[in-house]
């Protein structure tokens, strides 16, 4: 049987708690979400196990999902993903999010996953990470020393490598409120099942009169962290939609794109990809 | 478990399914790859399907956990589990019991799903010897069982 | 046509309502007072010299009980091997001066518990002097390549060359002429339940008990014998539910030795229970091939002759890879009628784990290469795939092969019909392919032989005992992996007695008290077993039929066993249940004891292994597969949407049995030809779990559809012959001919991953010839 190492389990009941633990015990102790990367890193004795994991299941303002109208909304970083999946405010609101969500994995995994995990652990294939950075999402990290909001696109610094602090814990993800004629799109490619994305990509666009206002295309599994093309999305914003702006947006993001394996095929699957997407996001907006 | 309210002092980093076997001596749930992607230690807490091989013991107290000997009556079978037997459902039967979790937990939710759906809700299961067909079979059978 | 009760329906199996329920026993599941665990202290490096290992850390820690190291005399003078000529005794129960392989084991502990345990071997500190290693299977034979094993000059396991009819005056006289390379799996049998080994000795008797997941209990049992030199009635294996085999469970294994040693040395049961990834990236796999085939036609697609070399890589160890070179080329003349073969087959070895049988076994991969060359063939000549095959097709009638194999029966021609008419081939093989998403459709057609003959005592025996309230005790040595035949034993017994499947219990095999059998493999079982189990419920019968004739002074022959009633033939009024049948014979005058043995080997002459000739069978299935896909031509993956595997299966004996064996090689293969890919690289499997070498889920295959043909052959049990190996021979030809058929492209190297896929359209778009091969 793969077993874990019986290290000490701490249970803090506040945001608070959880931070001065996290402080105090700095790289000695791992904080723990859902635990399906954490643990299974662990069972594989691929890391030196903390001596401390600090587990934030009992805090329950970290499973959360808040919406209004100003604010927009905001997920506490223990939601899991089925949570996502079923919450009919982001169902009627931020519908790529829940769709993106569907496709995460197995209903086991997405029912023990949390956002906050598949964020922080900044695998470059992070499912989620997509769709939250073409919705132009944030992050809170809350520390002893206080709490600090970061754009999402900032939070990511390389594989597996993000900006927490030692005694850092994400606490939330802020999403901005949506204009109107906004649709977004997810398309994810693997090799079999629902399983690691080989490819993943978000399109978010605002769409009025065939015009795009605004879009927000990112990708994931093609580069050291999930990312934006931003040349790509230059070349469709302001403009008018045509079928030659998206071919060309879609070759911008597959030039940008840097994938550490079996470059030559995911460089071509991020072009065929995003045009999808973005296609796909398209004809969403024009239905809204 | 199963209905029965346990007391049990364990270290909160056991794993659910390392108390259920060895513990508990509940050995109907396997371990396979112990990692989380072949849901052969797939149980319901709460009703809803997790991997006991990923979740600790300090997670599931005060919770209600239900594994394939729970689904058992005295000595009658539940319906699910009588559909995979009826259907050839079962080889080697090593992925069986998590099949059946996952298949219960389906239909629970949604009692008549279309064959597209249940292939989805069992992605996370990997099975070598029937090839998924019949054991799709078995679940779509069931509702027409009751 | 005999009317059977129980043979040919859908018969659920008997071990069904124990692993629905969870009560199965499988080797983990099992304990026992006192037990201690083990683990495994392997090599971490490809290949290496052992110069020191100093165990003193870990004997020092508390909670561990015993260490077994290559120092042990049990351990340091016993050599094993597959123990067939040209399989040397190489390999040993912990390597001693060489590792050869990442994870080969070195030493194993025994403790309290699994961390215990875990950590001591953590603290076992091995020195090595690492060597250069063999890692790419192409370059072994290479000038100044290191040399793995004494005596095996150029690192070449094992040649089979055989060579029947003139292939060069063949070739002369075809009218058409391809030479093509293909490179074949890269896979693993892919069980999902681990190896476990359960050991304990009794002081008392002296006996040794083994309770572990195996294939073949024999095979382990005698060399577990010979290791510590027991009497074989002093070593007993006791078969657990097993989680699944296909090949990678055969022959005693590492643990075994190690359970039993180390049970031996701490006077305690001791359990061994491997990961998941240690089972995958330390113990087996299938071998991978690299086939150049050159067929000559006439032009109307008459195959005139086949001329195959190719390379294989065999691993670390010989195991019985020497058998698999031999498939790969025997049974090359079969399905098809091929009057002239010439076939080399070069194993070598290789710093990896090594490659063994797996279901297909050596057969599937040169069938693999012929079924694309003959659709490349048909192309080139505008012949319709399907015609090509039924031109080639062996007959339904006597036949057999320059080297020897000898069939009855064949119902390839019927089952290529029969899959070609299910999957439309009419309508669709017309049909324009453009647009983003192309459909095809392809086909493959194999067979397989029913019942592998293998050396040492090639047998199969089954002994039952009808209880006085006439239900019946059965004994067999024949395993059941999962495949059912167990369930297809018993229904055996069920139909010759005229009684209900529930009434017979199949006790588990445990060598003290059940006779021989060799192993579950080579789709044995229902040949042998069946035939065996068959003798021994006539021979049961034949003593019954005796007491009746007696008793109703009748013909013993005219005695009829049927629902549950025993009859005077034309008198079924007349009779008794079976029931009081059988009191009466216990409690009659001369009361008897009900006891019944059978007994069936194969009664061949030996075969030429060495040249591939001979009889190797009595007969053999023959499958033809039909695949649909559709193919995302900008993404290149492929969705497998329809399949549709007919085979002759003699006669069907458990319908919903074979069914469920029919979906499990379709979901093999599937796997096989566009996932399955363990990424070797300097020695070291990069992708040893599940999370990275994908075998299919649900989503990954459709509802197969299985449609039986029955050619009623005279040497099967009740005319059946085998149901586990041809559909899934037939079937990774039938997914990449059909990705042929939707986009033009050739995808000559396995796994046809989207990428290949991909790369072949880009050349094809280019105008450049396709060279798929890396």
């Amino acid at each position: 049987m793969l077993r874990l190492p019986k290290v000490e389990y701490l249970v803090p009941k506040s945001v608070e708690e959880a931070c001065s633990l996290s402080d105090v015990h700095k790289e000695k102790a791992k904080v723990i979400a859902g635990g399906t990367d954490l643990l299974v890193m662990m069972k594989r004795r691929l890391m030196e196990p903390p001596q401390y994991l600090i587990g934030l299941k009992n805090i329950p303002e970290l499973s959360d999902i808040r919406y209004d109208e100003k604010e927009g909304l905001k997920i506490g970083a223990l939601v899991t993903l089925s949570s996502l999946c079923e919450s009919s405010i982001i169902g009627e609101k931020y519908p790529v999010l829940g769709e993106a969500a569907s496709y995460f994995g197995a209903v086991e995994v997405r029912n023990m996953g949390t956002v906050g995990g598949n964020l922080c652990s900044a695998a470059p294939s992070a499912d989620t990470a997509p769709p939250l950075l073409a919705l132009g999402a944030k992050v809170k990290l809350a520390g002893a020393s206080g709490v600090r909001t970061v754009p999402l696109e900032e939070f990511f610094t390389g594989p597996f490598e993000n900006v927490l602090r030692v005694g850092e814990i994400m606490t939330e993800i802020q999403v901005p409120v949506q204009r109107p004629h906004t649709a977004g799109a997810f398309v994810k490619v693997t090799r079999t099942g629902m399983g690691l994305a080989v490819v993943n990509v978000a399109v978010v666009l605002t769409l009025e009169e065939r015009t795009c206002k605004e879009i927000k295309i990112a990708l994931g599994a093609c580069a050291p962290t999930p990312w934006r093309a931003k040349k790509a999305e230059e070349i469709i914003r302001g403009k008018k939609i045509s079928d030659r702006l998206i071919e060309q947006a879609s070759l911008a993001a597959s030039e940008a794109s840097r994938p550490r394996s079996v470059p030559a095929y995911k460089k071509e699957l991020v072009g065929v990809l995003s045009k999808r997407a973005i296609r796909e996001a398209i004809s969403r907006a024009e239905a809204v | 478990m199963n209905g029965v309210l346990h007391e049990l002092s364990v270290h909160p980093l056991k794993t659910l399914l390392e108390v259920l076997r060895e513990d508990l001596r509940l050995t109907g749930t396997k371990e396979s790859c112990g990692l989380g992607n072949c849901g052969a230690c797939t149980v319901l807490v709460d009703g809803k399907p997790i991997l006991s091989c990923l979740t600790l013991m300090a997670e599931v107290q005060d919770r209600d956990i239900l594994t394939v000997e729970g689904l058992v009556q005295g000595d009658k079978l539940h319906p699910i589990q009588e559909a995979f037997v009826e259907h050839g459902a079962i080889q080697c039967g090593f992925c069986t019991a998590g099949f059946i979790m996952a298949g219960k937990a389906l239909l629970d939710k949604n009692p008549n799903p279309s064959e597209d759906e249940v292939r989805k809700a069992i992605d996370g299961h990997m099975c070598r010897c029937t090839g998924y067909g019949k054991i799709v079979e078995a679940i779509l059978a069931v509702p027409s069982k009751r | 046509m005999e009317e059977y009760s129980l043979l040919g329906k859908r018969v659920p199996r008997i071990d069904g309502k124990a692993k629905a329920s969870g009560q199965a026993k499988y080797a983990s599941d099992l304990e026992k007072p006192g037990m201690l665990w083990g683990r495994t202290k392997r090599s971490p490096y490809p290949h290496a010299r052992i110069l020191n290992m100093d165990c003193s850390k870990a004997e020092r820690l508390p909670g561990v009980k015993a260490i077994v190291t290559s120092k042990d005399p049990e351990f340091a003078r016993f050599t094993w091997g597959f123990g067939l000529p040209g399989c040397p005794k190489d390999e040993r129960p912990l390597a001693v001066d060489k590792v050869l392989f990442v994870g080969e084991p070195v030493a194993a502990v025994a403790a309290i518990d699994e961390e215990i345990a875990q950590e001591a071997v953590d603290l076992i500190d091995v020195e090595y002097e690492e060597l250069p290693a063999v890692t790419d299977f192409e370059r072994a034979r290479d000038e100044g390549a290191p040399q793995l094993h004494e005596g095996f000059k150029n690192n070449v396991s094992y040649t089979f060359t055989m060579d029947y009819g003139d292939v060069e005056k063949a070739f002369r006289e075809s009218d058409h002429i391809r030479e093509d390379t293909f490179k074949t799996f890269r896979t693993r049998h892919g069980f999902i339940e681990p190896h476990c080994a359960l050991a304990y000795w009794d002081d008392a008797s002296g006996v040794l008990t083994l309770e572990a997941s195996k294939q073949s209990p024999y095979f382990t049992y005698r060399l577990i014998a010979a290791c510590f030199r027991l009497p074989l009635h002093k070593m007993r294996l006791i078969q657990p539910y097993i989680g699944g085999g296909f090949g990678g469970k055969n022959d005693c294994f590492a643990l075994d030795y190690h359970a039993c040693l180390l049970a031996k040395k701490t006077g305690k049961p001791v359990k061994i229970a491997y990961s998941l990834e240690e089972s995958y990236s330390c113990c087996w796999r299938k071998h991978t091939m690299t086939i150049k085939m050159k067929t000559g036609v006439k032009k109307d697609g008459t195959l005139m002759g086949i001329d195959c070399h190719l390379l294989a890589d065999g691993g670390a160890f010989s195991a019985i890879g020497p058998l698999t070179m031999y498939l790969s080329g025997a049974f090359m003349t079969i399905p098809y009628k091929l009057p002239n073969i010439r076939h080399e087959a070069v194993r070598v070895f290789t710093n990896y784990v090594t490659s063994v049988a797996m279901q297909g076994h050596g057969t599937d991969h040169t069938r693999h290469a012929a079924e694309l060359q003959l659709d490349m063939i048909a192309e080139d000549l505008g012949i319709d795939p399907v015609d090509i095959r039924l031109r080639n097709a062996i007959p339904n009638s006597p036949y057999k092969t320059v080297n020897g194999i000898e069939l009855a029966t064949c119902g390839l021609t019927e089952t290529i019909e029969r899959a070609a008419e299910e999957i439309g081939w009419k309508e669709k093989k017309n049909e324009k392919k453009s647009g983003t998403i192309r459909r095809g459709v392809g086909f493959g057609c194999a067979g397989f032989q029913t019942g592998a003959r293998l050396a040492s005592r090639d047998a199969s025996s089954a002994t039952l005992r009808i209880h006085e309230d006439g239900t019946v005790s059965l004994n067999t040595g024949a395993q059941d992996a999962g495949q059912g035949s167990d369930t297809l034993m018993c229904q055996i017994v069920a139909e010759e007695l005229g009684i209900s499947v529930k009434e017979v219990q199949l006790n588990r095999i445990d060598t003290a008290h059940t006779p021989i059998d060799l192993c579950t493999a080579g789709s044995r079982v229902t040949f042998l077993a069946g035939h065996a189990t068959r003798n021994a419920v006539l021979d049961v019968k034949r003593q019954l039929q005796e007491f009746g004739g007696k008793m109703w002074e009748a013909n013993p022959e005219d005695i009829v066993f049927k629902d549950h009633q025993v009859y005077v033939e034309g008198s079924p009024d007349k009779g008794v249940p079976y029931r009081d049948f059988i009191r009466m014979a216990c409690y009659g005058d001369e009361p008897m004891e009900l006891l019944g043995r059978g007994y069936q080997a194969f009664n061949l002459p030996k075969v030429d292994i060495a040249h591939g000739s001979g009889k190797p069978c009595h007969n053999c299935s023959f499958a033809t597969v039909a695949a649909e896909v559709e193919v995302d031509a900008e993404t290149g993956k492929v969705k497998v949407i329809k399949t549709v595997a007919s085979q002759d299966y003699g006669k069907v004996l458990n319908l919903l049995a074979l069914e469920g064996q029919s979906d499990q090689q379709v979901s093999h293969a599937i796997g096989m030809a566009l996932s399955e890919d363990i990424e070797l690289k300097d020695g070291r499997i990069l992708n040893p779990t599940l999370e990275k070498f994908r075998m299919p889920r649900a989503s990954d295959v459709p509802m197969n559809i299985t449609i039986p043909v029955e050619t009623n052959d005279p040497y099967g049990p009740y005319g059946a012959k085998e149901g586990s190996e041809s559909i899934q021979t037939a079937a990774t030809p039938a997914i990449i001919n059909a990705i042929h058929n939707a986009t033009g492209v050739w995808i000559q190297e396995l796994p046809a991953t989207p990428d290949k896929i991909l790369a072949a359209l880009k050349a094809k778009r280019q105008g450049k010839v396709q060279v798929s091969l890396s």
